[in-house]
This record gives C-alpha cells, sequence and structure tokens, in this order.
C-alpha cells in the first residue's frame, strides 16, 4: 500500500510539479533561475565544496542515466570482473568526491554568519536531501555490491514501467530498504526541483564557453577599497589602458614598485 | 421354486454399481490430476523456500499445515502474507519473527491453484512422505569441465542465453575474483550444503526467491547453464566444507572502500592542481571584510 504511495503516486505527482512549476517559474518569474549566490566569494571552503560536488554528482548522474538508457551494453561490458571492478571503483569515487562537496558546502554554509543570513529554508532542505541522497548511494555501493550490474534488471525495469505508463512495482518490491529509500527520495528531489535553487542546473552557463571576453571598467574611486586593506600595500596606479582579453587583468591594480 | 432376485432389480443394481464406479473413478481421476497439478505448481511455485517433510528452508516445513490452519485462512495468507501480517494476524505475525528478514511474496495464483496445492500437501502428509520434485534432475552426468563452463556463467564472461543478468550481479563465489562478486544477494560457497542437490537444481530451473523470481521469470536458465553451474556450485562445496553462512549479512570489502577512497583523495588533489591559480588574491580581502 504504502509502496504504491511512494512508488507511483509520488513519482507521477513529482514530475507533474517538475514540469509545470519550473515552466511557469521560467515564464513568470525567470530571474530568479539562479543558483543566488551567496555573495561570499572566498576560494577554498567553497572550492573544496562546490568543485568536487558537481564534479562527483554529475558522473554519478551520468551513470544512472546510461545504465537506464543502455542497460544491457552495461551488463555486456561488466561481463569481465575487471571491468566491472573499475566501473564500480569510478562510481564510488564520484560518489565520495559528491559526498565531500555536500558536507563542505553544508559545513560552509551553517558555520558562516553571512551565508545563514541569505540562507532560505529552501535551501536547508535541499541540501538535506542531496546529503541523503548522497550518503544513500554511496552505502547502496559500499554494502549492495554490484549495483552497475543489478541496477540494469532490479531497476531499470520500473523506472522504463513509469515512462510506460504501465508502472510495475515487482523488481522494485524485494529490494533493502537503503535503495528503496534512495530512489523515494530521488522522487522527492525531483518534487522540490523547481521550488528551490536546484532550477540553476536548467540554464547552466554553457555560452560562458565561448562568448567573447568581458571588459570590467572601474568608474569609482578604487583607492578607496584598496585603502582598507589590511597590511601597508606598495604604491599602485590604475592601469589607463585595458589589458584585453582578461576581466581579471583589466581591472587589477599594476605594481609600479 | 427359485429364490432370487428378479431380473430388472439385478440389473438395476448392477448399473447403479457401474454408475458409483464410473463417479468414483473420474473423483479419484480428479483427485489425482488435482494432486499433480498441485506438485507441479509447488515445485515452481513454491520449493525454492518450502520444504514438504525434510525441514525448514528460507520458510517452513508445510508438512501437515492443511490440519494445523483452516483452509480460509491457508488461502488468504497465500494471497497476501504482508497483508495478513500488517493485520496483526498472530501466526502471520509469529511466521514473519521467525523467517525474518524473508517476507513471503503474494502470490499470484488462482483458489483452484491453491487447492490443488494443498491437495497435494495434504496427500503427502497422510501418506507420511516427503515432497521429492519430479523435474528437478539435470539433464546429463557432469563432467570436470562443466566447473569451468560454470564460472564463465557465474561472471557473465559467457552470456546467459535467455538473456538473465550473471550470478556475479548479486552474488559472491569464493576465488571469483579481486573484490568478489556482488552482496545484494547471498554468498553462494555454501549453497550445495544448504541446499541438498534436488533443491539446488530446482532453485537453478525456477529461482522462485521475491528478487530472483523477477528477474528470472522471463529469463529462464537451459539445462545446460543449470548442468555448469551446478558443477560449479558443487565444486565449491567440496572445496570449501565449511563455509561461513552470510545469509542475511551485508558486508563492507574494506579493500574496495580503501581504493575508493584513496582514488576520490587523489582525484581531489588534481583537481587542486588543475585550479592552482584560482583567484585569491582579490578575495582574501573580501573574506577578511567578511568574517572581521
Amino acid at each position: 500500500m504504502l509502496d504504491n504511495l511512494f512508488y507511483i503516486i509520488l513519482p507521477y505527482a513529482a514530475v507533474t510539479l517538475a514540469i509545470v512549476i519550473t515552466v511557469q517559474r521560467y515564464l513568470k518569474r525567470g530571474f530568479t533561475y539562479s543558483s543566488l549566490s551567496s555573495q561570499f566569494l572566498e576560494s577554498d571552503e567553497l572550492f573544496y565544496g562546490s568543485v568536487p560536488w558537481h564534479i562527483g554528482i554529475l558522473v554519478v548522474l551520468l551513470g544512472h542515466v546510461i545504465g537506464f538508457a543502455i542497460p544491457r551494453q552495461v551488463l555486456w561490458f561488466n561481463g569481465v570482473p575487471a571491468r566491472l571492478y573499475i566501473l564500480e571503483t569510478t562510481g564510488l569515487l564520484f560518489g565520495l568526491l559528491a559526498l565531500v562537496g555536500i558536507v563542505s558546502l553544508i559545513v560552509r554554509r551553517f558555520t558562516s554568519a553571512r551565508i545563514r543570513a541569505v540562507t532560505s529554508w529552501m535551501d536547508v532542505v535541499v541540501l538535506l536531501v542531496l546529503l541523503v541522497q548522497v550518503i544513500l548511494g554511496v552505502y547502496t555501493a559500499l554494502f549492495y555490491r554490484w549495483g552497475s550490474s543489478w541496477y540494469a534488471t532490479s531497476a531499470v525495469p520500473y523506472l522504463r514501467s513509469l515512462f510506460t505508463l504501465q508502472p510495475d512495482l515487482k523488481m522494485i518490491a524485494p529490494l533493502p530498504m537503503a535503495v528503496k529509500a534512495h530512489i523515494l527520495n530521488a522522487f522527492i528531489f525531483l518534487a522540490i526541483f523547481p521550488f528551490s535553487r536546484l532550477v540553476h542546473m536548467l540554464v547552466v552557463p554553457i555560452h560562458y564557453l565561448w562568448r567573447p571576453y568581458q571588459l570590467v571598467i572601474w568608474n569609482g574611486d578604487r583607492r578607496k577599497i584598496i585603502g582598507q586593506a589590511p597590511r601597508p600595500r606598495p604604491k599602485t596606479v590604475e592601469a589607463t589602458v585595458p589589458v584585453t582579453g582578461d576581466t581579471v587583468a583589466a581591472s587589477r591594480p599594476v605594481v609600479t614598485g | 421354486m427359485r429364490i432370487g432376485i428378479p431380473h430388472s432389480l439385478s440389473s438395476a443394481l448392477i448399473r447403479i454399481a457401474m454408475m458409483v464406479g464410473v463417479l468414483f473413478a473420474i473423483v479419484s481421476a480428479a483427485q489425482a490430476q488435482s494432486v499433480a497439478e498441485g506438485q507441479a505448481l509447488f515445485g515452481s511455485k513454491c520449493y525454492s523456500c518450502h520444504n514438504i517433510g525434510s525441514g525448514d528452508k528460507q520458510g517452513p516445513d508445510l508438512k501437515g499445515v492443511t490440519t494445523r490452519r483452516t483452509k480460509d485462512w491457508l488461502h488468504e495468507f497465500i494471497n497476501g502474507p504482508a497483508t495478513a501480517n500488517s493485520k496483526g494476524d498472530p501466526v502471520a505475525t509469529q511466521l514473519f519473527k521467525k523467517f525474518s528478514p524473508t517476507v513471503m511474496p503474494d502470490q499470484a495464483l488462482t483458489p483452484d491453484q491453491i487447492d490443488s496445492i494443498l491437495a497435494m500437501i495434504t496427500d503427502l502428509t497422510n501418506k507420511n512422505q516427503v515432497y521429492v520434485p519430479a523435474g528437478a534432475k539435470l539433464s546429463r552426468a557432469i563432467v570436470p569441465v562443466d566447473v569451468n563452463g560454470g564460472w564463465q556463467f557465474f561472471t557473465g564472461r559467457a552470456r546467459l542465453q535467455n538473456g538473465g543478468t550473471a550470478c556475479i550481479s548479486c552474488h559472491s563465489i569464493k576465488g571469483v575474483g579481486m573484490f568478489g562478486g556482488g552482496t545484494l544477494g547471498p554468498d553462494l560457497t555454501g549453497v550445495n550444503i544448504k541446499y541438498r542437490d534436488p533443491e539446488l537444481i530446482s532453485i537453478l530451473q525456477n529461482p522462485n526467491f521475491p528478487t530472483m523470481s523477477t528477474v528470472f521469470g522471463t529469463h529462464h536458465l537451459n539445462d545446460e547453464e543449470i548442468v555448469q553451474l551446478f558443477a560449479l556450485f558443487q565444486s565449491a562445496r567440496l572445496a570449501n566444507p565449511m563455509p561461513p553462512n552470510q545469509a542475511g549479512i551485508t558486508t563492507l570489502d574494506p579493500r574496495f572502500f580503501v581504493i575508493g577512497v584513496a582514488s576520490m583523495l587523489l582525484v581531489l588533489a588534481l583537481l587542486n592542481l588543475a585550479w592552482r591559480n584560482r583567484l585569491r588574491g582579490v578575495r582574501e580581502e573580501l573574506v577578511r571584510r567578511a568574517t572581521q
């Protein structure tokens, strides 16, 4: 009974919400499509949070999509134990990378007063759902081996049955609680997606890769800002001609000695 | 004076006797057919987990179950064991507790099919016989090279003809590889000790465990695959007469975990190297002001 609610009703409700609200939000409040900068541009804690998280989760997600799209081919690849071990270790590696990333991001968000100030309750929900999802995924990879193979025969048929509108719970009903919780939490993720900062993944600024460089020209008196430096600085003058091709260099003071 | 039964009466008696005989033959034939059908059904649907007369397996021995429980109770329980348990049926609760963590899945059997299985159980119980599956035999004798063939099927190097998933996905067996086989299902090193030969062969023919029945329900192993996998399990029994019992225990492989963590740290170090020129100077200023 509960299985029907969690694995038939919830998935369809979540997908409907995700599609309808996502489109509506884009049309009505398009400028809220953002990961919402914390305006706190430090590059150490954020680096050890954001970079491992994004690389880890993208590779792991890609693995799930590949397993869903071509399960037979994945099983063929896993037909040689050495290849199975390489694939599983790779999956675990990126899962752990995502775990390190999300834990760093959570620690950063709750230990810095400045970030706490711009944290909404939905941010907390998002971080919690993602943390639970990654922990369950890594736990499954470690304790219920080898997921890359049994995913193809025990979970993919269920997911496909949802797509064909003929939900069939036979395959997942007997799976361990951790795995079922992982699937359930994925649908919760989908349901909160349109209401949260997660929508930023739909507007990844891919075009940044090929757009022209931007020049940043400071019109204010930068010496006032520089004057707040913690230690005596070498005498500086503004570069009069912006260096073409590098926004950072263009706004960086030039040391004259 | 002749004393006798009038001709008409005797012929009537003969007719009645014949009719009773035919009726009896029909009833006993129907019963025999029901018992035969029950045997076949039991072999494919129940025998993976239940014995009749030779002890508990994943589930209880069903000898005498038709006298222990009422027919209605049995029908209700077989159709939905979990429902019976959640309704608070004391017998169901006790069974679920005893055989935890195994949960008997709901059986898609018609009332007639359940009746034929129950008739067969009653029949065997009355005769004090043990259930022996008729078809649980290998299609040919095992030869030494079959063990190697079994390894090929187990690891997935050789594809199972009907599209079944290789055993290694969910099961391990001693000697399978550096990190072993899967741990979603139990370790199969001692499977031929846990299950006697006909039981194991029957499971290979009809693996009716909750997870396996869905995976292999439409992808049965063929006779040749069964022979070779059976040869592998038999050789594992001979090589490891006292394997640890791992049923229901999920374990962590420390080597897999350590290699996973080590390679993750390596990638983290590489990422740090790749972004070593990330902007720090301007940001240090911002951080200082923000945290002052």
